[in-house]
């Protein structure tokens, strides 16, 4: 043991958690608020300050990572109320069976309720995603482009092309509807550059007001203002 | 500058447009009120090996809705006899020989330092008071009292007791005295 360790940051989880646990039940309230503090920027209440954050979720603890629903259990167990809605997110990231198979690791198994609650909220977050990338790729939304080079000019002779270029389009949306909704897509080069900024404009759209809009409701806390 | 290409969606109403199909009237979650969510026990909470033969200070480390616990106070302790069949090991580290204090979580002894300990947290020091420690067994020479905490937490919070730096402070953060 070292008496003068080199000052850090976030201590690594399985510290953390008891620390914080001790620092409530004891009355060490200045330090239990400083390690509360230190993981805001890890969960944000905020889309700016998700988009700003350089590292989020578990991934603050450093190594060894913890799983997520320990996580989400010792917050729950603690009231840090803001962190829940990103976390409950991260922790139904995995889907029901990895949650389900985490039982198997000390601290993961969720309460039977806020395991329901977070894969049915999760499973109408991803349905929304499939409805959105078809809305976006098929619908006619994305207009014409008035480029010649572009897949989504008005040409009628490229039907083929455009339409494949759609489905790629589609492709892309739904994979990430099936892993983290609230991260940027890359379009690469499926259509032009100007059409690639319009698709990720509307996906940005989509990931701000319909995926993170709805975080809190994972919970059944309804919006962030109720967090 | 204006690029070529961009008419449709740039502005959040047109953006809107795109996915104003999607019901916002979805059922997004099953509501749970959260006041059932405080209550739940999660399984992060372990439990303690309680012994039939000591009589535990109990502090529960779940919190309801205040994350200010108002817990431990100079009633809850009793400071205990553990039973002879009891066998305790000291802790490797947390053990001082000139500790004037023995906290006993578990099988695992603690012999700190009152003065220490109690500089530390008001609620401590009330719970180590001459008062509260009067009567209590002294089976190595030193007041011994029982905590109902796990003793890998409990030494964590020692550490963090003992160790300047431990939990990297800002200037002005610490015991209040």
């Amino acid at each position: 043991m070292t008496r003068f360790p080199a000052r850090r940051g976030v201590p690594e989880f399985t510290i953390f958690a008891p620390l914080i646990q001790m620092t409530t039940k004891y009355g060490f309230h200045d330090v239990r608020e400083h390690l509360v503090n230190d993981i805001k920027d890890a969960y944000p209440t905020k889309w700016e300050g998700f988009e700003a954050a350089g590292v989020l979720g578990e991934d603050v603890f450093g190594s060894p990572k913890p799983h997520p629903n320990s996580v989400l259990n010792l917050f729950l167990e603690q009231g840090i109320e803001f962190a829940l809605p990103f976390a409950a997110y991260r922790a139904g990231l995995g889907g029901p069976s990895a949650s389900a198979l985490a039982n198997n690791k000390p601290g993961t198994a969720l309460p039977p309720t806020v395991l329901v609650s977070i894969t049915h909220g999760m499973g109408v977050m991803r349905r929304m995603a499939v409805l959105a990338a078809h809305r976006i790729a098929y619908t006619g939304d994305l207009g014409v482009c008035p480029k010649r080079a572009c897949i989504l000019d008005a040409s009628t002779n490229r039907i083929e092309q455009r339409m494949k270029a759609l489905n790629d389009i589609f492709d892309v949306m739904v994979g990430r509807s099936e892993g983290d909704m609230l991260s940027p897509l890359s379009f690469g080069t499926l259509v032009c550059v100007n059409c690639t900024r319009r698709l990720e404009k509307v996906h940005l759209y989509f990931r701000k007001e319909f995926v993170w809009a709805e975080l809190p409701n994972l919970l059944g806390r309804g919006s962030w203002e109720a967090v | 500058m204006e690029e070529e290409g961009t008419a449709a969606a740039e502005s959040p109403a047109d953006v809107e447009t795109h996915i104003a199909f999607i019901p916002r009237d979805l059922p997004a979650t099953i509501d749970i009120p959260s006041s059932i969510l405080h209550g739940i026990e999660s399984s992060f909470v372990r439990h303690n090996v309680e012994s039939s033969s000591v009589s535990f200070v109990d502090i529960p480390a779940t919190t309801t809705s205040s994350p200010t616990l108002s817990i431990s106070t100079v009633s809850d302790l009793t400071p205990t006899e553990l039973s002879e069949e009891e066998t305790t090991t000291h802790h490797d580290v947390f053990y001082f020989r000139d500790g004037n204090i023995e906290i006993v979580c578990g099988s695992t002894v603690f012999r700190v330092h009152s003065a220490i300990i109690s500089f530390s947290s008001s609620k401590l020091r009330d719970m180590l008071s001459p008062s509260t420690l009067l009567g209590a067994p002294m089976p190595e020479g030193c007041p011994r009292v029982v905590f109902k905490d796990i003793p890998e937490d409990f030494a964590v919070l020692l550490k963090m007791i003992y160790t300047p730096g431990f939990v990297s402070l800002p200037f002005g953060v610490g015991p209040v005295y």
